[in-house]
């Protein structure tokens, strides 16, 4: 399905919110924001697997990019430090969401919330090192 | 000289420490409390080998006496001792869960049911942070006591923080990522520089703060994204309403890593420091910088000096996180944790390393080092440092006599004064 950015993604049959994909996290965007290097179509499924999976707290949502156990990079960071993990928010609580690739190390608010690396522990996508050391905001091999 | 290790299987995320007490907060969310005393007694199967664990595990401090290093001058004595400590370097000290049960002196879901980001235990308190803040409950409980710590902790701050580290007065560093460094101050007299944030809350820096540690007065604030620095405090004589000298310890500068390793570059590096030493991670390994607080600059003393360098072995990975303790430095990599020991030596724990912590402010667990790995919580001592001369040794931290002046003696051997911990604050 083709993508336009900054455009709500009528996502009813697949999740419980709708999507858009913000112009600002793309190569051309905002240089002071992380940016995505997956495509649209994959940026829209991390957003779906991190609903159905329930990876969220209130107005946030978190997603990784897994393929045969292992996570893939989904995007980088001003520093154009590669990042393994996304952010969504439903900033304005109307069920209309939009994400990015959250850069853990740098922004305290980009770590996800202990119930959810709890969950990637159990379901072995990540190691309880690894969740600590991202809760410590410290460097680890994702 | 090796370590002597002692092995606690199960799933831990957490550990702490104190008056006699082992917390371990479990993977699935409970934390239990042992009577620590009660566990090494039960691996002590010889009279001969009492002293040598006692000194490894329950008093790590009374062997750094004024009065024993004089002891320790004489060939036999220090023979004798070191004969002790390696009679029981080889034995295996392992206990499976089921075998720590006995030793149980409280469980209850961890406060606020959210498994803690980093936690410290101080003056009876329990202090730890998660998404929702930074809280503090009473630990060191009766066993009359429901639970062994507050199962209603208070919620201090709402700050979604990295790190936290006490010092040895009633102060904790608070590290916030992109939020800054912070200061949690319990002392009686606060600072009159700082800006308040909270009620007993102080910014000291808006820069970026991964973790801190004290260093004498001041903090060393690591960034492991942006420039580390070393926040300095000074005192401050002014005077209460009776005009007695009322001093406070005020903020006084920031002197940026940069300046402390003279580099030119702009290039990022991991630092971290505590008390008079700080490091600089390197590609192979780390430098040391000895750092005299007292320098007196007019006279030609320099406040940094370079010591030298340590080289680690490539598998291990990148440096990523970094301690020190008085028996050496821990150097935490990609693939390994590595101790270098005072003396030379090292010690490899090979990863993935859950969680590890160092008690240097301690007052009896200062020579250990607890690493939780997956199904295991390792507890090592390390008992070479006491027969070092702590001025010329160049790793680890530089035991002074200081801490006996400043704190009343606690000795495992000694009964314990339950009133040293009642009061919270220091008289400044």
């Amino acid at each position: 399905m083709a993508f336009t950015t900054d455009t709500e993604i009528d996502l009813t049959t697949r999740t419980t919110g709708n999507y858009i994909i913000s112009s600002q996290h793309r190569r051309t965007g905002n240089p002071h924001k992380s940016i995505w290097t997956i495509t649209f179509d994959e940026e829209v499924e991390c957003f779906i697997n991190a609903m159905n999976g329930n990876w969220k707290t209130e107005a946030v949502a978190w997603g990784i990019k897994v393929l045969d156990d292992v996570l893939h990079v989904v995007g980088l960071n001003t520093n154009n430090q590669e990042l393994k993990i996304a952010k969504f928010v439903d900033g304005n609580k109307t069920n209309v969401w939009h994400g990015y690739p959250a850069d853990y190390m740098s922004k305290s608010q980009d770590r996800p919330e202990t119930v959810i690396l709890k969950t990637w522990v159990d379901n072995g996508y990540i190691t309880k090192a690894k969740m600590s050391k991202i809760r410590l905001g410290q460097s680890c091999n994702l | 000289m090796q370590p002597v290790k002692i092995t606690l299987k199960g799933d831990y995320y957490d550990c702490q420490i104190y008056r006699g007490r082992l917390y371990l907060w479990t993977f699935n969310g409970d934390l239990k409390v042992y009577n620590w005393n009660e566990i090494v007694q039960s691996l002590i199967k010889k009279d001969t080998d009492k002293i040598a664990m006692t000194f490894c595990f329950l008093d790590g401090n009374y062997l750094y006496k004024s009065s024993l290093i004089e002891l320790f001058k004489d060939v036999d004595f220090k023979k004798l001792l070191l004969n002790k400590f390696s009679r029981i370097e080889k034995p295996v000290f392992h206990l499976t869960e089921k075998e720590l049960d006995k030793f149980l002196f409280g469980q209850q879901e961890t406060p606020t049911g959210i498994l803690p980001t980093d936690t410290e235990i101080y003056s009876n308190k329990l202090y730890f942070i998660h998404e929702k803040g930074l809280f503090s409950g009473s630990a060191h409980r009766n066993k009359s006591d429901k639970y062994p710590v507050s199962s209603r902790p208070t919620k201090l701050w709402d700050c979604n923080l990295l790190s936290i580290k006490a010092n040895k007065y009633p102060q904790l560093a608070l590290s916030g990522g992109d939020e800054g460094l912070f200061e949690l101050n319990m002392a009686t007299s606060l600072p009159s520089n700082l800006e308040r944030v909270e009620r007993k809350i102080f910014q000291i820096s808006k820069n970026h703060s991964s973790f801190s540690n004290y260093s004498f007065l001041n903090i060393y604030n690591t960034s492991l994204v942006e420039n580390s620095f070393l926040a300095m405090f000074k005192w401050n004589i002014t005077k209460d309403k009776n005009q007695n000298d009322k001093p406070l310890r005020d903020y006084d500068t920031s002197i940026a890593d940069k300046e402390i390793f003279n580099i030119n570059s702009n290039r990022h590096f991991i630092s971290w420091g505590i008390e008079d030493k700080i490091y600089k991670a390197t590609n192979g390994g780390f430098e040391i910088i000895k750092f005299n607080n007292y320098a007196n600059e007019e006279k030609g003393e320099q406040k940094f000096t370079r010591l030298n360098s340590v080289n680690l072995q490539a598998w291990k990975g990148k440096v990523i996180n970094g301690g020190t303790a008085y028996f050496g430095n821990i150097v935490e990599c990609e693939n390994a944790l590595v101790v270098v020991q005072s003396n030379g030596e090292y010690l490899t724990i090979p990863g993935p390393i859950t969680r590890w912590r160092v008690y240097p402010r301690s007052m009896n667990y200062e020579n250990h080092l607890h690493v939780i790995l997956d199904d295991r919580i390792e507890i090592y001592s390390f008992n070479h440092d006491y027969f070092l001369d702590q001025e010329e040794k160049n790793i680890g931290i530089q035991f002074t006599s200081e801490k006996h002046r400043r704190m009343r003696r606690t000795s495992y051997f000694d009964d314990t004064d339950e009133s040293l911990f009642d009061n919270d604050d220091l008289p400044f």
